[in-house]
């Protein structure tokens, strides 16, 4: 059994400076402004009066090595050995030589990675493991921010958005891919589907009841089994019963939907920090393309980019002109579930007469 | 000492099923499986841990065994998880759970 | 070499202009057969909207964490990809690489895995994808050797991330870097071996633009600003007036103040009324030449960050208004107070309950006086409305704040 013996060297998070291109080494700290000369592009000058362009490219995140190697080749003729990643798994390239960013941005669109991703823009979708890895999915995620992408692509490589734009998706309640200005996300909509057979040999069933956000789940005896039982009334399908207990089910192809939110922004800018709020609900979870999911994305980004002023985020954007306006401009149904009815949800609620008519 | 295969109910990945039918045969076969020999530094740990399930029907986290290094043996809490990780060097939950006889742990499954 | 499985769905996946990560795994199937079965599996997944894995215990040597296992349901199907687990390896802070280091990963990975590895996960790890159980220990091995180590999961201090920060941004207001491995290399125990409540994740961010949206995701928030003034270049503010107009500059930066704290003079240069600045970002991102944070620079920092479970999403709130992070000592203190309010949370958290939800259960108050730190007016956004609260001790709470004050100006 114990054949490997070697002790992990406990190094924890390496450096970076050794990996970091020998421009940004020597003008660390020393940046003093940047100019975007066209989208997918940046351009940084030092207080030495150094020089630096970025060019930016999207990627699949989920990289195969020879896709990987590719890059590297790339990144060596074009950028002395150097790359660095975004957050939201863009490439950037780092050039010393500003002559040379059309032969890179030509280079990287010949290889099929869109250049882009910067200022207004929409930037990649960051997204969640899906079918390919995760234990308790109700959808894909790579597929779903490929088929985005797809239709977004114009928006990705231009940057004519009134401000920056950032999606998430998630394939499960527990929302691992997090706030975004548009956030497609998996609602579940039926309670949890309970194998009693399995209940007591796998699960420990007062971790399972303590999971409970709503206190729906209690110990019971069914078919003379220690089982768990749901009260269906209370259950909201969250799923989060499901990690801890498998026997109960919570994704099923049919009843799992996609659910659309908007307006979450964790930048500072202008407005405090803001979370994302319902839109839509109820679209299938349609692989291999969600087209459903796809089109009401295109509708906000649509409305949005015709009627927000330059530098409003799309939260931003909706509080200037009212929920009511935006539910008229997209066509999107309101319904008694975008009311909220959790802890602390009347300061959601329109404590005034500030009404639009 | 050698325990009855038929005994035990166990997992895929080995864990016994139903944590009632644990006893000390048990531990002593699951840990030769991991490669580790019982003595009274293991017991302490072990009888904790069954104590916390026998009370509360669930496993404890490593915060509450540690806890019990420390009430009991004096230890400094450092010292205490230090102590736990060298017993079990793959880990509370692949190693301490597994001999102890408690269900395969599944709250970090994901997230 | 393995016959390869039918995916028509997945083949739909490969057309249009977004790069393809199917395109990627079909070259690594051609050679790699565990990649061949998880194509077919994935592909079942699309047919049946199932996904079709489930969880385990896989770790290495010495850790507890940092390996997700991943088991196949349908291996009796697709049998090469049985066990398809990831390896979480923390990468350098604002995830700079260099070709060679990239290469060599890759090799690690063609040799001991599937050569599948995404870049990067939600929590900022690089993700192995796709590893044997048997394989795992010689993986994590080899990449150990060329300095990199595991990552976080499990209830344990998490992989952080920081921002490319000072590195290349001139919004910078402390050093990312530095401080991203001065905290997280003081946790490498807290990490590598959980023994928390559940997750905590630390995320830094060079100024309040906060680009890692640490205030939403952090457990931990560290987020630059700065005291002073802003810095105003008045003949750069002088050149973006008349290159974009005297009302492009009042609908774009002026009027968007959030404080209304800005105005624009006759001459076209710019006022600031710094003493009701909040620090916002927005007019130095628009006028990035003419404007720049402040000299004297720090951070804030907030707490109790997190997504939906189990209370719901909560925003991190601010714990500390300002520190500065440049001695020695300042990150020893930044250290201290991280390793504080663990250690709080670790005595008095549920099981799988962050720390932010602890702290809605218990109340901010009772929070502060559980580690020590007395409350400031910019912690809130407004003081209690609401009546029902017991202050008989009124008194000796004024006079600690009396006291406080005296202090600070006597240290000036």
């Amino acid at each position: 059994m114990q054949k490997h013996i070697r002790q992990a060297i406990e190094s924890g998070v390496p450096d970076s400076f050794s990996f970091m291109h020998p421009l940004m080494r020597k003008n660390y700290g020393q940046w003093d402004w940047h100019e975007r000369p066209r989208p997918g592009v940046l351009h940084h000058v030092s207080l030495y009066g150094d020089e630096i362009w970025t060019v930016r490219a999207g990627t699949q995140r989920q990289m195969d090595t020879d896709t990987i190697r590719e890059l590297c080749e790339i990144a060596d003729e074009y950028a002395d050995g150097y790359v660095r990643f975004t957050i939201r798994s863009n490439i950037e390239f780092m050039l010393a030589d500003g002559s040379r960013v059309a032969s890179l941005i030509d280079k990287l669109l010949e290889q099929g990675f869109p250049v882009g991703g910067t200022g207004n823009a929409v930037s990649m979708i960051a997204h969640t493991q899906g079918f390919l890895h995760c234990d308790i999915p109700a959808t894909d995620a790579s597929g779903v921010a490929k088929s985005i992408m797809d239709s977004l692509h114009d928006e990705f490589i231009n940057e004519r958005m009134p401000n920056r734009v950032r999606l998430s998706t998630s394939c499960c309640q527990i929302n691992c891919g997090g706030q975004a200005d548009i956030s497609i996300n998996i609602q579940h909509t039926k309670p949890p589907m309970i194998n009693h057979d399995l209940v007591a040999n796998i699960c420990e069933r007062p971790s399972v009841v303590a999971r409970c956000p709503v206190a729906a789940i209690r110990p019971a005896l069914v078919n003379g089994k220690p089982s768990l039982e749901v009260d269906e009334k209370k259950c909201v399908c969250c799923g989060a019963c499901y990690p801890p207990c498998p026997p109960m089910q919570i994704n099923d192809p049919e009843h799992s939907k996609l659910a659309i939110w908007v307006g979450g922004k964790n930048s500072n800018a202008r407005s405090k920090p803001s979370m994302q709020k319902l839109v839509v609900a109820g679209l299938p979870n349609n692989p291999p393309r969600w087209p459903e999911a796809t089109a009401a994305v295109k509708t906000i980004l649509q409305c949005y980019k015709e009627d927000a002023r330059d530098w409003e985020r799309l939260g931003e954007w909706i509080d200037r002109i009212g929920w009511q306006r935006f539910f008229d401009m997209t066509g999107f149904p309101f319904t008694r579930f975008h009311v909220d009815n959790w802890s602390g949800s009347r300061y959601t609620l329109n404590h005034s007469t500030h009404i639009r008519f | 000492m050698i325990s009855d295969n038929m005994k035990y109910v166990r997992d895929a990945e080995g864990y016994i099923v139903q944590p009632a039918d644990w006893d000390e045969n048990f531990a002593r076969k699951l840990a030769a499986e991991e490669g580790l020999e019982l003595d009274d530094n293991y017991w302490s740990i072990l009888c904790f841990m069954r104590g916390y399930w026998q009370q509360n029907n669930v496993a404890p986290d490593v915060r509450h065994v540690t806890r019990h290094l420390v009430e009991a043996h004096g230890y400094d809490k450092k010292k205490a998880k230090q102590h736990l990780f060298e017993l079990f060097p793959y880990g509370y939950v692949k190693q301490a759970c597994k001999v102890a006889g408690m269900q395969r742990p599944r709250a970090w499954s994901t997230g | 070499m393995k016959t390869q499985h039918k995916t028509p769905n997945l083949d739909q996946l490969e057309s249009g202009p977004w790069p393809s990560f199917v395109t990627g795994f079909k070259r690594l199937a051609e050679k790699n057969d565990m990649m061949a079965d998880l194509l077919g599996q994935l592909e079942h997944s699309y047919e049946n909207k199932k996904g079709y894995w489930k969880g385990g215990t896989i770790s290495v040597m010495g850790y507890g964490g940092g390996v997700i296992p991943r088991f196949s349901e349908v291996a009796d199907k697709f049998p090469a990809s049985a066990e398809f687990h990831t390896l979480r390896i923390m990468p350098p802070p604002g995830l700079h690489y260099d070709t060679d280091i990239l290469r060599k990963f890759c090799d690690i990975w063609d040799e001991h895995g599937s050569g599948l590895l995404a870049l990067h996960g939600q929590s900022g790890d690089m993700m192995f994808q796709g590893c044997s159980s048997e394989n795992v220990q010689g993986a994590f091995d080899a990449i150990n050797e060329l300095g990199f180590d595991m990552g976080g999961a499990g209830p344990s201090v998490r992989t952080s991330m920081s921002c490319v920060g000072a590195a290349r941004c001139e919004h910078s207001c402390f050093n990312e870097a530095v401080a991203h491995r001065t905290v997280m290399n003081s946790f490498t125990d807290d990490l590598h071996r959980p023994a928390l409540p559940y997750k905590f994740k630390f995320k830094f961010s060079g100024c309040p633009n906060d680009c890692m949206n640490s205030v939403q995701r952090a457990d931990m928030a560290v987020i630059g600003t700065w005291r002073d003034d802003i810095q105003i270049k008045q003949d750069e503010v002088k050149a973006f007036v008349q290159t974009r107009g005297r009302q492009y500059t009042v609908d774009n930066v002026t009027s968007r103040c959030p404080t209304q704290c800005m105005t624009l003079n006759a001459d076209d240069s710019i006022s600031i009324d710094n003493r009701n600045c909040v620090r916002c970002m927005h007019c130095i991102n628009v006028m990035t030449k003419a404007l720049s944070p402040g000299k004297d620079r720090g951070v804030t920092i907030l707490l109790g960050g997190k997504r939906t479970l189990k209370i719901g999403d909560l925003f991190g709130t601010v714990i500390v208004p300002f520190k500065k992070l440049e001695t020695e000592e300042d990150y020893t203190g930044l250290v201290e107070l991280a390793e504080t309010i663990i250690d709080f949370w670790a005595e008095n958290g549920l099981e799988h309950e962050r720390c932010g939800e602890m702290i809605e259960r218990i109340g901010f108050a009772t929070f502060l006086e559980g580690v020590g730190i007395e409350a400031e007016p910019a912690m809130l956004a407004q003081p209690r409305s609401n009546s029902f609260i017991r202050m008989d001790t009124w008194d000796e709470e004024a006079d600690k704040w009396k006291q406080r004050h005296a202090e600070k100006a006597g240290v000036k």
